[in-house]
């Protein structure tokens, strides 16, 4: 175990890798039809094929259940599972803590405080009911929380070299925010109160069809920045003072950073609500099944095994043996939770 | 013209820490000039500025004053990549990464010669497999760092140095951790990269015995903050050096370049 495929060249030419790839793409691909054939109403995986590619079916009813339905549903949890996964692997390696994730910078509290001025606030600043059950609004508010508490996150980095206290502030800012999120709760409504725990458990069947191409467009600008600072990732391994000494622009590779989670971790958590622990714990499954530290590797490697995580979670939250399907938040946390529970016991090699 | 051909030359640089109004100097006014090929050590006692001094010649910290050259380039002004051409760097930190081997960790150090993917050329392949065989490494290649004693981790650190090809390494107490035989170990690969490489090299150490025997110069920070450079052999060396550390229970000798401890318990 102790020997290391090393080199990018060899790796992605080695055809362990390859077929380990492969394998992920195909997991992926089952699942996602599995996804679109459970629901409430079980639909053959043959059918789902004649209505993906034919667009027609013995059931007219299906084509509409697929294609309003299901078939957002299970591409939001692909997007949203690698988004989340990717911008967990960058704070991982940024602040260099195998416990942070996505939301470590406070961009679900964010989103949190805007969502929460949007249902809970209604009575307090007199907005309409009607707009706090659109879901355009929600997710502006979402996105108008999350970016406000990033752009302080950010320009507070800007000014403060040491990484463990901009981790501190980020923490300590999301506790008061959720203190505000509480005050709020307490003075609000109980069918308003309902409907923001409703969005905190997340949802990924919120979207439609005119929404997904926004996030998908999002999301591809973030994993784009993802790779083209893959490179610098890797030597930040080594800590920021040996990067800099080899030339990586310390400065530059934190904002690309940041800007990629923000897009990537921001846009999710507006759209779906929070999804917990994904972020955190798929980059180290990627690690384990990747076996290496290269994030030319774990950066396609996350976007695949996040994917194939949320589509399972889906999966799980909407079998039907439930009268409906589960909160996706608690279902990711169910599974994700007990994977940083893993990464904690497992013996730490470096110890003698 | 009597121009030696100098690799680095400090002009009149004070280093220290400034903060608001508040300057706090450790060396001031320090002129010199470094020729290639030379293994310098700089000694002194704790928290004396040696790390500050190394800071400040790589270009992490400014300086309260004057400016230092490397091949003609000013450290403060040049940048990043440029820099990182001309000085490599091996600090006293463990570096610690899940799933990563000792070849991807040395080749590292080509960082700033390659594009933003960072695939390695056949030629950079060259460079580190020699950085490997020159620190005697080759054993270690496909390990996984987290399972290296601390001593083979700082040959990897090294050889991840070398691999950056400047003409500079500076080192900022490398063998701290080290035992005797892990000490002498880097010592001997440094001393061989001055003489077969041209290289020139500066580490800050507390390791005075190995600093005497292998250093072609020796810059000594006093506790008044007095900078006195030499040979280890000049009188001027091992006068600063006996004033520096004697006390009660601890004679320098001079002759032998060893300390001799006196106590009674």
């Amino acid at each position: 175990m102790n020997e290391l495929i090393t080199d990018y060249k060899l790796r992605i030419t080695n055809k362990k890798y390859i077929l380990l790839f492969a394998s992920l793409l195909f997991t992926l691909l089952v699942l996602f039809i599995v996804d679109l054939v459970i629901g409430p109403v079980v639909i053959p995986a043959k059918e789902i094929i004649t209505i993906l590619f034919h667009k027609s079916s013995q059931n007219i009813a299906w084509i509409n259940i697929i294609n309003e339905f299901r078939l957002p549903k299970a591409i939001t949890a692909i997007i949203a599972g690698a988004a989340l996964a990717v911008s967990g692997l960058q704070m991982q390696t940024l602040f260099r803590n195998p416990l942070a994730g996505p939301f470590i910078l406070g961009i679900s509290s964010g989103a949190a405080l805007g969502v929460s001025i949007l249902i809970l606030g209604g009575s307090l600043f007199s907005i309409s009911a009607i707009l706090a059950e659109n879901t355009y609004a929600i997710i502006i508010a979402g996105c108008i929380g999350a970016s406000a508490i990033l752009l302080i996150m950010f320009l507070v980095s800007l000014r403060i070299n040491n990484m463990m206290t901009v981790l501190i502030l980020g923490m300590m800012l999301s506790s008061m925010i959720n203190a505000l999120v509480s005050f709020l709760q307490y003075f609000s409504s109980n069918t308003a109160l309902k409907s923001y725990t409703i969005w905190t458990m997340g949802s990924l069947a919120g979207l439609d069809n005119a929404q997904i191409p926004i996030l998908a467009c999002i999301t591809i600008i973030g994993f784009v920045i993802a790779v083209l600072f893959s490179h610098p990732l890797n030597i930040l391994l080594l800590g920021e003072k040996y990067a800099s000494s080899m030339g990586v622009n310390i400065k530059w590779t934190r904002i690309g950073i940041m800007i990629s989670t923000s897009l990537l971790a921001g846009s999710i958590t507006a759209f779906c609500g929070p999804l917990g622990f994904i972020g955190m714990s798929i980059p180290h499954v990627a690690r384990k099944l990747m076996n290496t530290a290269d994030h030319r590797i774990l950066v396609p490697a996350c976007i695949l095994c996040g994917s194939i995580m949320m589509l399972f979670c889906d999966i799980l939250a909407s079998l039907p043996i439930y009268n409906q399907s589960l909160p996706i938040n608690s279902v990711t946390s169910l599974i994700g939770a007990p994977i940083v529970i893993w990464i904690v016991l497992k013996p730490q090699k470096a110890e003698r | 013209m009597t121009e030696k051909n100098s690799i680095l030359s400090l002009k009149n640089v004070s280093i220290g820490y400034k903060q608001n109004q508040d300057e706090n100097i450790l060396l001031k006014n320090l002129s010199l000039e470094i020729e290639n090929g030379k293994l310098i050590c700089i000694i002194g006692r704790n928290g004396i500025g040696k790390s500050t001094l190394i800071k400040t010649i790589s270009g992490m910290h400014k300086p309260i004053n004057g400016n230092i050259f490397i091949d003609g380039i000013d450290v403060h002004l040049a940048p990043a990549k440029i820099l990182a051409s001309k000085i490599s760097m091996v600090y006293t930190d463990k570096v610690d990464a899940e799933n990563l081997s000792v070849y991807d960790l040395i080749a590292m150090g080509r960082y700033p010669y390659l594009s933003w993917l960072g695939i390695l050329s056949n030629n950079d392949e060259g460079i580190v497999n020699k950085a490997i065989s020159l620190s005697g490494i080759e054993k270690l290649k496909n390990r996984n760092i987290t399972t290296l004693s601390d001593g083979e981790r700082q040959k990897a650190m090294i050889a991840r140095a070398i691999v950056q090809d400047t003409s500079i390494i500076l080192l900022d107490e490398p063998t701290s951790h080290l035992d005797i035989s892990g000490r002498l170990d880097v010592f001997i690969t440094l001393k061989k990269l001055c003489q077969q490489e041209n290289k020139t090299i500066l580490l800050s150490t507390h390791q005075l015995d190995c600093a005497l025997q292998f250093a072609d110069e020796i810059w000594l920070i006093s506790s008044d903050q007095e900078f006195i450079s030499g040979h280890p052999k000049d009188a001027i060396i091992t006068h600063a050096i006996g004033t520096e550390f004697n006390s009660n229970h601890l004679n320098f000798d001079a002759e032998s370049g060893v300390f001799r401890y006196h106590y009674q318990i």
